[in-house]
């Protein structure tokens, strides 16, 4: 036993001197210096409840899905964080770290935002950019939330988070959900918010071209919800 | 020249990273690079694809890992070190878009492990040229090569912008 123990320890040497800043369900989330920087490192844990062989393959799975979609986000002009390193053995994943607020936490409790319709007018047409931007390369987020969307400090620009679930697909059917998840989220956690989700979905109409099949689509999610009906 | 720890593989050694100019001796080391002279283990990179000396790092912390994980794909740790700065995994074409050339007359060397002393003085030997200081990278650098083996959009002008780039492809490749 003390033998693994060690060896655990040697494995993980990097996440030993990491500050650990979050835990989710799936995963848990440090911060420590990589190669002159300072890194993200989001490490995806065994779940304890699945079979060992099977829990092995899906999370090298995922972790091999999110370092891709992460990439492919950026590299269609989307602010997404860097991709540092993908360690699929360890099942971690190291990133830039954002310097920057949580769009949350800015409509919430930052006065100029809360107060200021403009702001959030401005805000709302640039989270509408980068959605159709994803879209447009067929990636799903997966989890759209105000807490997995970012304002960098250093350029002010929309910086979206978090791509643990996302996937690539171009049905319109997933693009729709994905926004749906986001009204949602949106109207959950903001009240009276309404008009500023009007607003994103007015500038992702108006930058990408294959939006009204999506739009059409979200009508009918809305509809139905987030889960499709499985009759007939 | 410069020397850094890995913080994911501290007990893997230091890495060297060096840089020299006017070289004369391109054609002759890399003759000797093909023949598998066991004196080069260095990688000899053309500094001319190279921006920053994080992209080296980010190279070669790959490479690192896939040597303790028996993961190699080319020979060696060092030759793996060119192969990973490409985002292809066509291995003579990785090699020869960025390991040097005959023609080459600025070299970017890194070296895992070994003692830094050591390792200047060795490589003062083997290569005929100057040694310059590793932030001179940016400015040796040809932008549009870069640009092209990386394949980013012409529209990026930014040093910074084009690191990340290069960057997040270097990291993609062992996940594509």
């Amino acid at each position: 036993m003390v033998i693994i123990c060690y060896l655990n320890s040697i494995h993980f040497k990097m996440i030993e001197n990491a500050i650990l800043i979050k835990q989710g369900a799936e995963a848990r989330i440090y911060t420590a210096p990589f190669l002159t920087r300072t890194a993200i490192i989001k490490e995806r844990f065994s779940k304890t409840y699945r079979h060992p062989i099977l829990d092995k393959k899906l999370t090298a799975r995922r972790v091999n899905q999110e370092a891709r979609c992460l990439f492919k986000c950026r590299k269609s002009g989307v602010d997404t964080p860097v991709l540092y390193f993908v360690n699929i053995e360890d099942s971690t994943i190291c990133m830039e770290f954002i310097q920057g607020m949580i769009i949350r936490d800015l409509l919430i409790s930052d006065n100029e935002y809360v107060q200021n319709k403009e702001k959030q007018v401005e805000l709302a047409k640039m989270i509408g950019i980068s959605l159709s931007k994803i879209h447009a390369v067929d990636v799903i987020h997966g989890d759209l939330t105000t807490s997995n969307l970012m304002l960098r400090e250093s350029n002010q620009s929309l910086v979206i988070i978090d791509f643990g679930l996302s996937y690539v697909s171009s049905l319109p059917e997933d693009k729709a959900v994905d926004l749906y998840v986001l009204e949602k989220a949106f109207l959950s956690t903001h009240p009276n918010s309404e008009e500023m989700f009007a607003n994103i979905l007015e500038s992702y109409q108006k930058n990408y071209k294959a939006s009204q099949d999506v739009l059409s689509k979200l009508a009918e999610v809305r509809l139905r919800g987030r889960k499709r009906s499985m009759v007939g | 020249m410069q020397s850094f720890t890995l913080e994911t593989y501290p007990t893997r050694g230091q890495i060297h990273i060096l840089f020299y100019k006017n070289v004369s001796n391109a054609a002759d080391l890399r003759k000797r690079l093909l023949s598998h002279d066991q004196e080069l283990s260095y990688a000899f990179i053309d500094a001319k694809v190279v921006l920053d000396k994080f992209q080296l790092l980010i190279a070669t912390n790959d490479a690192v890992h896939h040597e303790l994980n028996s993961s190699l794909i080319t020979h060696n740790i060092h030759s793996e070190i060119v192969y990973n700065l490409s985002p292809t995994t066509n291995i003579s074409e990785s090699l020869r878009r960025f390991g040097i050339a005959d023609s080459s007359t600025s070299i970017a060397v890194v070296k895992v492990g070994g003692n830094s002393e050591e390792v200047k003085s060795h490589l003062s030997t083997l290569i005929h040229g100057e040694e310059s200081d590793i932030k001179d990278f940016s400015s040796f650098a040809d932008i549009s090569k870069i640009k092209k083996y990386y394949k980013i959009d012409d529209k990026i002008n930014d040093q910074n912008e084009i690191l990340d780039m290069i960057v997040g492809s270097i990291a993609v490749k062992s996940v594509s």
